[in-house]
């Protein structure tokens, strides 16, 4: 066994200032990769700034990566990437910007396709150095070990699994989560949460992974609502870009299960944000692993003050869903009792689901979709 | 000490499991199902199983090659063969020997999660296929 978190995580009032300070990190030359809104936002003129106080002398921005982020932007981005050989690259922005940057520092130390390194364990060396800088607390794509891109070609997606993707540093900043409406605030954190409660109980959990996903669930449960009502407020947008921080660690350290293979399907199929696709089936999602955990949700619902029992915490998780600006039942998202079969079939094939701690077939799925309906 | 001496006792073992779920009626047409071509690359002895499960043959639901052949295939999954022989007995968890590097798998990650619930009975049929073929000394208690 091994306990692996290769990321230096930078968070606080100022972390740039202590990043600069004590990174080590050649920082003359940056390349940063970001999204048009993230732009707009001034954000990258920001980040620059901040570089500036740590000898940056020239940069690139790359802001083209769209909401799902395809092959052909790792391609477009790599080119301007080797035109420019930079010393870092930068990411700000969600989980899809983070990555593209990943795949395109991949391909930029070590060559060939992206295919080449899809599955698990094919990196076998560390990759390009990467900052990077959450702008939604919710993927823990900052520190995980994966990454999503879209090859539209081909109508799938490319998974790559190795811990030479977790990004060397992670700042994170509460300045650049503010901006991020009630609703995508609520989503996001309902992401992280279900990262957290998941990666607890996943069948190949371990201490590292319950030790970092409890205390993104108590972080969670405490600080998500003051986050969403208050969105200037600097204290609760960090504990929540922590919370999806440490989560990202928990489900990279164990993995996740049932409640993201649905929200996949919900996705893939029906275009439901993922935070908005968990929030609608989290908790039916928890009542049917619950009799398979053993005392797990009980130890989670003592450790994060939500009570004694897996009934407590189940309960608390619903109490939180129903305090936030998401929708809570399937019909809220336009999925009607007609689709609840092919969103049982599609999450079915999802690889998620081998994580989950109780076997899933599909009557299972099916009955965890009506009652979310 | 290794469980097998050499590739050709592999073969007999793990190649003789695959050639007999290739026959089952229910594992072997969840594989083609599947639609998969997938390579078992074994180290230590040093042996290759390709399992086509595009291509019907003699074999049932798949064609199986041992050994080097021109088949591309898109899953790789590579290992000791001790590992592999734990593997089939049900004493190696899929999740934790890929996260802890003791198997690799090279291909898309759906599709190798998917075959790991298709596969799960050939845990009892693995160790009644060694005592079978006069291999009983290898089944692990």
């Amino acid at each position: 066994m091994r306990f692996v978190a290769p990321t230096t995580v930078y968070y606080g009032e100022s972390p740039f200032e202590e990043f600069v300070a004590t990174s080590g990190a050649s920082l003359e030359r940056a390349f940063i990769i970001s999204d048009r809104t993230v732009s707009s936002l001034g954000f990258v003129d920001k980040v620059v700034g901040y570089l500036k106080e740590g000898g940056l002398k020239e940069h690139r921005v790359f802001d083209d990566v769209p909401q799902d982020s395809s092959l052909r932007t790792v391609e477009e981005c790599l080119e301007e990437v080797k035109g420019f050989s930079p010393d870092i690259i930068v990411a700000i922005g969600g989980g899809s910007v983070i990555d593209t940057a990943k795949a395109v520092c991949l391909l930029y130390t070590l060559g060939g396709k992206l295919s080449d390194y899809e599955g698990y364990g094919t990196i076998e060396k560390p990759i390009f150095p990467l900052l990077a800088i959450p702008t939604t607390a919710g993927t823990g794509s900052e520190v995980s070990f994966y990454a999503v891109i879209k090859d539209t070609e081909n109508r799938r997606k490319i998974g790559l699994v190795s811990p030479y993707l977790a990004p060397k540093f992670a700042i994170l900043s509460p300045e650049f989560t503010e901006t991020m409406p009630p609703r995508v605030a609520s989503a996001t954190g309902i992401d992280a949460l279900a990262h957290a409660l998941e990666a607890y109980v996943a069948v190949n959990t371990n201490p590292f992974a319950q030790m970092f996903a409890e205390k993104a669930v108590s972080k969670i449960f405490k600080f998500l609502p003051v986050s969403v009502r208050d969105r200037k407020n600097r204290k609760a947008n960090l504990e929540m870009l922590l919370s999806a921080n440490m989560a990202g660690f928990a489900f990279s350290l164990s993995m996740v299960g049932i409640v993201h293979a649905i929200a996949h399907a919900m996705g893939g199929l029906f275009g439901v944000p993922h935070g908005e696709a968990i929030a609608t089936i989290i908790v039916p999602s928890l009542e049917f692993n619950a009799e398979a955990v053993g005392n797990l949700y009980g130890e989670l619902a003592r450790a994060t003050g939500a009570g004694k029992t897996a009934e407590d915490l189940i309960e608390a998780v619903a109490y939180l869903i129903d305090s936030l600006p998401v929708p809570k039942k399937l019909r809220e998202v336009g999925i009607a009792k007609a689709d609840l079969e092919m969103i049982a079939e599609s999450a079915l094939l999802d690889g998620s689901l081998v994580g989950n701690p109780r076997e899933a077939g599909k009557e299972d799925i099916l009955a965890i979709l009506k009652k979310a309906l | 000490m290794p469980y097998f001496k050499d590739a050709e006792e592999l073969y007999r073992a793990i190649g003789g499991l695959f050639k007999k779920l290739a026959k089952d009626p229910q594992i072997g047409k969840k594989v083609a199902d599947a639609k998969l071509i997938i390579r078992f690359i074994y180290k230590n002895p040093d042996a290759t199983i390709t399992i086509d499960a595009t291509k019907p043959s003699e074999d049932g639901y798949a064609t199986i090659h041992f050994g080097e052949c021109d088949v591309k295939p898109e899953i790789e999954m590579s290992m000791a063969a001790d590992i592999a022989h734990e593997f089939w007995h049900g004493k190696v968890n899929l999740l934790a020997a890929l996260t802890t590097g003791k198997m690799k798998a090279k291909g898309p990650i759906n599709k190798i999660m998917k075959i790991l619930p298709i596969l799960k009975p050939a845990y009892k049929l693995y160790p009644e296929h060694l005592k079978e073929i006069g291999m009983e000394d290898r089944v692990i208690k």
